[in-house]
């Protein structure tokens, strides 16, 4: 398995207001986190999140791809993500609504944390049992 | 042997989430204290969340000198395709607030018409 998350769902209004709640830093806020974020490719900002013990909360994040009404991604790096992960927004107009997908990926540098951690805990049978595995399962 | 809590149990709470994250973050067993400081929560509350985990097989305990020190077992972690379900239940919950957001805003737009 690739680690990724995909996120489906159905909401009840039209792309162009959902694609706004995506996108408009001020309305992100609201579902999301802070943030400066804006639609722009290229755009570097931040996101922040309540900070948590190991974690001071800061998401740094850039624009990767805009179609308006339709896609929106952007890279996302913060705390224990040593590589930036990517969280794109598909949009979709579909029986009076939107069905909108989240897909979040590219989790390889927190797979090798727990790698690392692996080894320096010693565990014989995960490194050669399991660790083949995420390897296959990385690539 | 204790009956085994169940792992998702465990890790469907925000605040043992957070422990658990606390733990990955650090080479070494930690303190129950250090985990406490980082806390806005009284001890009982975070001992409590402390053991769910350990009944889970998430983490282990060992009393050293004057404290109980905490460490994450990873081995059992991984059952639960690794990090990327904490992320998973972090968009669930997210996007669910998007969708009410969203849709409560659409019905606004539409009544004012």
């Amino acid at each position: 398995m690739r680690p990724q998350i995909q996120i489906l769902s159905f909401i009840e209004a039209p792309p162009h207001m959902v694609w706004r709640s995506i996108t408009e830093a001020e309305l992100i806020s609201q579902w999301l986190m802070e943030t400066d974020i804006r639609p722009v490719p290229g755009f570097k900002g931040y996101f922040k999140m309540k900070p948590m013990p190991g974690f001071d909360g800061h998401i740094t994040c850039e624009v990767l791809e805009v179609i308006e009404n339709r896609v929106f991604e952007y890279s996302w790096q913060g705390g224990w993500m040593k590589k930036p992960t990517t969280v794109r927004f598909t949009l979709e107009e579909k029986d009076n609504g939107t069905l909108l997908v989240l897909e979040h990926r590219g989790f390889e540098g927190i797979l090798g944390n727990l790698l690392r951690r692996m080894m320096s805990g010693g565990w014989k049978k995960m490194l050669t049992q399991k660790i083949p595995s995420l390897i296959q399962a990385m690539s | 042997m204790k009956e085994r809590r169940d792992v998702f149990f465990a890790i469907a709470d925000e605040s043992r989430r957070t422990i658990l994250m606390k733990l990955a973050s650090e080479e070494e067993p930690i303190p129950i204290s250090a985990i406490i400081s980082g806390f806005g929560t009284s001890r009982s509350a975070v001992a409590k969340h402390i053991k769910v985990l350990e009944e889970s097989g998430l983490v282990s305990t060992e009393f050293r000198g004057r404290e109980n020190y905490i460490s994450l077992e990873a081995a059992k972690l991984e059952e639960v395709y690794e990090w990327v379900f904490f992320f998973e239940q972090f968009w669930i919950g997210k996007i669910h607030k998007l969708k009410k957001m969203v849709e409560a805003n659409y019905k606004k737009t539409n009544t004012k018409k």
